[in-house]
């Protein structure tokens, strides 16, 4: 069985060891990280997560991350590996005069994604009852001695991502292999781009090239724009009128090795480019994301990608419900 | 299966027109703190995106069955999940007489 195959349909643990972690402390802190985010975390409560970005200084996307509200003025801000510098950077000079502090815990802490259908079945069993009171987007500690626990969501299936101190990684990755009962639970993370590819899921680092704004890659909904300290704000006011190109999710037929930077058509009419593009085990076919012409960016389209002239169709994001999601809606 | 310019061409014009509507009708029936311009067409409805909850999605039937005129059966509710998957719902339903009025 793949390891994509295991993710979709029974439960895999992947290790997100290299992605950005930083903590966020002190009486000022949800100041400090309100400055920086386009969300607002005014409003987050403790043991709350909220998916929201760090807009560039030209109403592009310097990172997405997840922010996680901890007790006493405290945050955890979770991103992509490639991410972390700027955020590092955008924090840093927010925290500056301000009585907070922020703090790189990527290589202090362990971070790992247990995903799929299967998976709160397998972390009930390793941690008990209080696994199913973690609802969407809520954070809480579990086990004993507890890591944290965190409702987020990159791929479409049921996710759990839990963070404890280094040390304990062994055993935590040792206790989850107990609970799925000898099951191979670790996967590699060769599925994870293809996963959030098929759900519409943007990686900054993959998808969203430099020049590209966020209402061009359709993130807006992660800013509170009635923000008095939103930041950048008139860049973005800007790039709200100035939107030539959107990202839309496709299926193309064939494999995708050769597809990024393909040209996509109708007729002898050039809309846009694929930016990247997975082969879908579930679909058969490549799942891609492309930026097409801002008239034309819109689902149920077909055209002809490169110049092989292969068919691909514009469709709605996620391409397909996953096991987990179809499950819960009975 | 539209697969010319001019076909691509008159299904976008149609198709923004009925997401505009989907979005302000979201926007006033929902009461959501945002203008429709802050709602990307893929954003999703529940959870992540614009975070709404069970009982948003009744009322969100309620408007698109009076708003749309159509009829939105229990089998459909797992096509509630984003601006784009409902305005796919409505053009499936719709005929394009019914879209005119």
């Amino acid at each position: 069985m793949t390891d994509y195959r295991r993710l979709r349909t029974q439960a895999g643990l992947a290790d997100l060891q290299a992605w950005t972690r930083f903590e966020l402390v002190g009486p000022q802190a949800c100041d400090a990280l309100d400055a920086v985010v386009g969300g607002n975390v005014r409003d987050l409560f403790e043991g709350r997560a909220a998916n929201t970005l760090i807009p560039s200084s030209s109403g592009g996307i310097e990172a997405i991350v997840w922010v996680i509200a901890l007790p006493e003025n405290g945050y955890r801000i979770v991103g992509e590996p490639e991410d972390g510098e700027a955020v590092g950077r955008a924090l840093a000079q927010s925290v500056a005069g301000r009585d907070a502090a922020i703090r790189d815990i990527r290589d202090e802490t362990f971070a790992l994604a247990l995903i799929g259908p299967e998976a709160e079945k397998v972390a009930w069993k390793a941690f008990g009852d209080e696994v199913h009171s973690i609802a969407f987007l809520n954070v809480m500690p579990v086990g004993d001695p507890a890591v944290l626990a965190a409702r987020i969501g990159y791929f479409g299936e049921y996710e759990l991502h839990l963070f404890g101190e280094i040390e304990r990684k062994q055993s935590i990755v040792d206790t989850l292999g107990k609970a799925a009962d000898g099951d191979p639970l670790v996967v590699g993370d060769g599925a994870l781009p293809t996963m959030m590819t098929e759900m519409g899921t943007l990686s900054r680092a993959r998808d969203v090239p430099p020049d590209v704004s966020v209402f061009e890659a359709g993130l807006q909904w992660m800013i509170d724009f009635r923000k008095e300290n939103l930041r950048s704000a008139e860049a973005l006011e800007h790039e709200k009128r100035a939107v030539h190109r959107k990202c839309v999710l496709m299926v193309v037929d064939g494999n995708a090795s050769d597809l990024r930077r393909q040209s996509v058509f109708i007729e002898d009419h050039e809309l846009g480019r694929i930016q990247s593009a997975f082969d879908s085990e579930t679909l058969g076919r490549s799942v891609a994301l492309a930026y097409l012409t801002e008239e034309l960016a819109i689902p149920g389209l077909t055209c002809v990608v490169g110049p092989a002239r292969r068919r691909g169709e514009t469709v709605s994001a996620p391409a397909f419900l996953g096991r987990s999601i179809l499950e819960n809606l009975g | 299966m539209i697969s010319t310019l001019a076909e691509a061409r008159a299904h976008a014009a149609r198709r923004r027109e009925l997401t505009h509507r989907l979005k302000e009708t979201l926007v006033e029936r929902l009461d959501l703190d945002r203008r429709t311009d802050e709602i990307p067409d893929d954003c999703l409805l529940f959870g992540v995106g614009l975070g709404l909850d069970s009982v948003d999605a009744l009322e969100i039937v309620v408007a698109v069955e009076s708003e749309f005129g159509i009829r939105v059966e229990d089998d459909d509710m797992k096509e509630i999940r984003s601006v784009n998957s409902i305005v796919d719902l409505i053009l499936s339903r719709q005929t394009p007489k019914e879209d005119a009025r």
